[in-house]
């Protein structure tokens, strides 16, 4: 294993410490980062150094020992290998991250999505380090991290949540609750969050076999073994707005997202503006997320996430301090590049705009291609990929890191890459994207794009009449 | 010395690692000897002479990569001003402390990963490290001789 790159890029980077502010007119009165170090892997992580390359910084790659040919290796200014392939002890490691981010001064992080992106832990040894983390502070992040804590804030400015329960500590604790609130129930960990640590509980059976494990798992998974009981809403749509705040206060919204294709909480096809919301209902949803990240003083890029039930009531979820894989969605309506202002908002900057200066244009559809096999289960598969054809051409993008030849490992998450669609009507965009999913062929290894052909081919997509009991209703074949 | 005799030193020759046996008796001189495939001079290639080329190139089992555990600054001693942990040179057990790497106020020990010689030492002091990078090579004791 030969490191003669890594010696080079040190020098090079002690060379552009030496450097000078950046004195363009783009940037406000705070100096931009002269270096980020993109503490992710994949498709996300070259979005990072994609939009750093945009404002001019440099970008310091991580990878783990089989990540060593990844695209963001090659692509990052410079790269160094953090740890073995056991996301513990290397994308999930904070010492080994700053350290990294030490050793290469770089002066800011970026986290992505998953892995460190929403530990409050994280960014308060970045705060200690003196580096600057591209995401929240670290109180907002615990508020946000603590669905309980959440639920709370959003109940003192009037957005409604669910029925639920307080903590609870035992099983007939538990059970007490659930006499109360009726079934069906989910019991959810307080630490959880993006679909994780939630178990749907139809009755007491399933209550009293349950508890138990999920107590352990929440302690296992989030190191918080809190968990609560909150009611199970079915039929819904799942809707989230998209937030911007800056240091100075100023906080909008770029819509919404209908993120209502799931299965098991985990999303597969996403749509923005959501389709057959009446209009004043629409404005009620983006009015509370405005007003949830107005109480919790929010600063970067979030989701405020909802549950619609069919009456058109809507209910807080949680909050996602942290940018998310469905944001080019949103970028598609407002032509706006979602990343590069998450990173201005960090070094300081103003936001620029207000509400009223967003204008939103078209629909945009995005479909996951995951490593996985729907036919068994959605089993990872891996393997190597071989690329026959990608899709592209007017309204088409794909965010991807595969490359022909590339080794799919079953380390990590199993997205491939996320296509989007966009067209001047939902009509246009579904039809763009029947087209470009059938553009997408890769060999070698199983994927999801014949069930994303399938959904967006299916009547209650066509007609945009889904809920988020959709997926388990069309075949997996 | 009969045939057979011969015979069975031939069979003893084709067995060993020699590549020339030279046997005298009774004024009669056996010599067997086979093309060892390098331009040696030596009448006898004993395991002392390969020995001898083993200390000149040591082959790749023979040396010990010592890697980093983690990302950090390499530092070769325990403190500033005190002396190195080891030097190129110096003989090593398994588990001996030759460096560290500080990373976070961190400070991870690079062991030996088995008994040697310290051959070279890869990097300089103070200069950071990755993951898995070559910090050391030690070259392994060589085994005892064969009787």
């Amino acid at each position: 294993m030969a490191s003669p790159g890594f010696q080079s890029l040190v020098l090079a980077q002690r060379s552009a410490a030496c450097g000078q502010r950046r004195a363009d007119g783009l940037v406000g009165q705070d100096e931009m980062f002269r270096k980020l170090l993109v503490a992710n892997r994949g498709e996300i992580a070259l979005r990072v150094i994609e939009s750093c390359r945009e404002l001019g910084i440099r970008t310091v790659a991580v990878y783990s020992e089989v990540d060593r040919g990844s695209l963001p290796v090659q692509h990052a200014d410079e790269a160094i290998c953090i740890g073995p392939a056991d996301a513990r002890r290397s994308y999930l490691s904070p010492v080994a991250i700053l350290s990294a981010a030490t050793v290469t001064g770089a002066d800011a992080v970026h986290p992505g999505y998953g892995f460190l992106a929403e530990s409050a832990e994280f960014v308060e040894a970045c705060e200690e380090t003196g580096i600057t983390f591209v995401g929240p502070p670290a109180e907002v992040m615990a508020k946000a991290g603590d669905k309980l804590l959440a639920r709370r804030e959003a109940e003192a400015v009037g957005v409604p949540v669910l029925p639920a329960s307080g903590p609870l500590r035992t099983r007939e604790e538990a059970e007490r609750a659930a006499e109360e609130l009726g079934y069906p129930l989910m019991i959810k960990a307080a630490g959880g969050g993006g679909g994780r640590g939630i178990r749907i509980i139809p009755d007491g059976e399933r209550l009293r076999r349950e508890f138990d494990l999920a107590k352990q798992e929440a302690d296992a998974a989030f190191a918080d073994p809190r968990l609560y009981l909150e009611r199970h809403l079915v039929p819904a749509r799942h809707i989230e707005v998209q937030i911007l705040g800056d240091a100075f206060g100023n906080i909008v919204q770029w819509g919404e997202r209908d993120c209502s294709v799931q299965r098991r909480h985990q999303k597969l096809v996403e749509e923005a503006p959501a389709p057959n919301l009446d209009e004043e209902l629409r404005e009620r949803i983006h009015e509370a997320a405005i007003r949830f990240a107005r109480r919790v003083n929010y600063r970067g890029v979030g989701t405020v996430e909802f549950l619609l039930d069919v009456e058109g009531h809507f209910y807080f979820i949680e909050l996602n301090a942290r940018i998310q894989v469905e944001h080019p969605v949103s970028e598609a309506l407002t032509g706006r590049n979602l990343v590069t202002e998450q990173i201005r908002i960090a070094a300081g900057e103003r936001l620029g705009y207000s509400q009223a200066d967003l204008a939103f244009s078209g629909h945009a559809i995005e479909c996951r291609l995951n490593a996985e096999d729907p036919g068994e289960g959605f089993a990872p598969s891996i393997g190597r990929l071989a690329i026959r054809s990608l899709p592209g051409g007017h309204g088409v993008r794909l965010d991807t890191h595969i490359y022909h030849g590339m080794e799919v490992t079953p380390w990590y998450d199993p997205l491939l890459a996320k296509l989007i669609t966009w067209g001047r009507t939902r009509d246009e965009a579904r039809a763009r994207m029947a087209g470009a999913l059938a553009r997408f062929e890769v060999e070698g290894i199983k994927t999801t794009r014949n069930l994303c052909q399938e959904i967006i081919a299916s009547l209650p997509f066509a007609r945009g009449e889904y809920t988020t009991d959709f997926l388990a209703t069309i075949g997996t074949g | 010395m009969d045939l057979k005799e011969i015979e069975g030193l031939l069979r003893l020759f084709e067995d060993s690692s020699l590549t020339e046996l030279v046997v005298e008796e009774g004024g009669m001189r056996v010599t067997f000897r086979r093309d060892a495939g390098s331009p040696r001079e030596s009448p006898l290639a004993s395991a002392d002479s390969a020995l001898a080329l083993r200390e000149v190139v040591p082959r790749a089992s023979d040396r010990l990569v010592v890697r980093s555990p983690c990302v950090g600054t390499f530092s070769s001693r325990p403190a500033v001003g005190s002396d190195a942990f080891v030097r190129a040179g110096d003989a090593v057990k398994e588990g001996d402390t030759l460096a560290v790497v500080e990373a976070m106020k961190i400070i991870t020990e690079v062991k030996a990963p088995g008994d040697g010689v310290v051959e070279k030492i890869l990097v300089q002091d103070r200069q950071p490290v990755e993951f898995g990078q070559e910090l050391m090579i030690i070259a392994r004791e060589p085994p005892s001789e064969p009787a």
